[in-house]
């Protein structure tokens, strides 16, 4: 999909590639640190050795541009450069630069910003600003049963308007990081990183259904905008009409604007399947308990 | 000079007509998106029926 000036080169030892469905990206890196860490965020079947002869969707490099261990990381997908970073932030800022790279290079999906569970065949979207608590009721909701197809990107195919997989390690943040071991003590919360720009952020691994069905497409049933306020004495979950949930949606999509008409039609299909609700709330066993009868 | 402002007001309407594509959902409310200037707006004039949610 990229321009893969990659390809040209000699691929070195420490390059790797991540085949999620339904996107893969090579990985050129002389970070072996960065390929250790990735390998315990995703399981051994998606990272591989790159094969010279194949075209992945996206190039991700993540080198030291000068000599000398001081100097940072530069993280760019060919020629366009993401983001520096010193080597203790490498994998949020390469996890970041992943997503960058689906919402700034792929068209062929109608992107939204997005939280996506599903039960049933039917999926839950949950759009939402950072800071709403959605990656955090996106966590609770995976660990009790449903099956996660992302807490970050929800991808709408422009063609049936199905709702497409893009399973990735789910990003906690700060408070949520302690809450959600805490609540389930068996999750498995990995590279923990403090520092950075969106305070302590860690991985939560999906369960092992959620891997193995991410090639599983879902039909949107509910839309739903989470609003996690602790003043909140009490669940409130309102029905909302569905034009404002289509501009809500279009709000948060990374691509409307890019796909216009086709942006307008997928989403306006959409949007007549599902039903749409605000929830604000303060207590997440409620919560989880409202959206278990909902849907 | 009546029946030019007439044909002129005529012509703008048609080409809002072309320009524009309208969606109304299930609940009576709709959206609107110009294939001219590729804007969307809501339509403040429909009046959606809301329904509770379907709960036990």
């Amino acid at each position: 999909m990229l321009h893969q000036s990659l390809r040209y080169k000699s691929l070195i030892l420490t390059d790797f590639v991540i085949n999620t469905v339904p996107f893969s990206v090579l990985v050129s890196s002389r970070s072996q640190a960065l390929h250790t860490a990735v390998s315990q965020l995703y399981p051994p079947q998606l990272v591989l050795a790159p094969e010279p002869e194949k075209i992945y969707d996206f190039c991700l490099t993540v080198e030291r541009k000068w000599a000398g261990w001081g100097r940072p990381y530069h993280v760019s997908a060919g020629q366009q450069h993401f983001r520096m970073t010193d080597s203790a932030q490498v994998v949020p800022v390469f996890e970041w630069g992943f997503n960058w790279c689906i919402a700034s290079y792929q068209h062929q999906y109608l992107a939204i910003h997005a939280a996506v569970l599903e039960r049933h065949g039917k999926a839950l979207i949950m759009p939402a600003p950072p800071g709403s608590g959605k990656s955090t009721l996106c966590a609770a909701m995976m660990l009790e049963g449903w099956r996660l197809l992302s807490d970050e990107m929800c991808l709408v195919d422009l063609t049936d308007g199905s709702i497409v997989p893009c399973v990735r390690p789910v990003s906690l943040k700060n408070q949520s990081l302690k809450l959600v071991q805490s609540w389930y003590p068996s999750a498995q919360i990995r590279q923990i990183t403090t520092g950075t720009t969106k305070g302590t952020v860690g991985y939560l691994l999906p369960l092992a259904d959620s891997w193995q069905a991410r090639g599983q497409t879902a039909t949107a049933a509910w839309v739903v905008f989470p609003q996690y306020n602790v003043n909140q004495t009490q669940l409130q979950l309102s029905p909302i009409s569905k034009a404002d949930a289509f501009m809500h949606l279009a709000n948060n999509s990374f691509n409307y604007a890019v796909l216009a008409e086709h942006g307008f039609n997928s989403l306006g299909r959409l949007t007549q399947q599902i039903q749409a609700y605000r929830l604000e709330y303060a207590d997440i066993k409620q919560a989880l308990s409202e959206l278990s009868q909902l849907c | 000079m009546d029946v030019n402002l007439g044909y002129a007001a005529w012509l703008a309407q048609k080409s809002t007509e072309i320009d524009t594509l309208e969606l109304t959902f299930d609940d009576s409310s709709s959206v609107f998106f110009s294939l001219s200037d590729h804007t969307t707006c809501i339509n403040v004039t429909s009046e959606p029926e809301i329904q509770e949610p379907n709960l036990d």
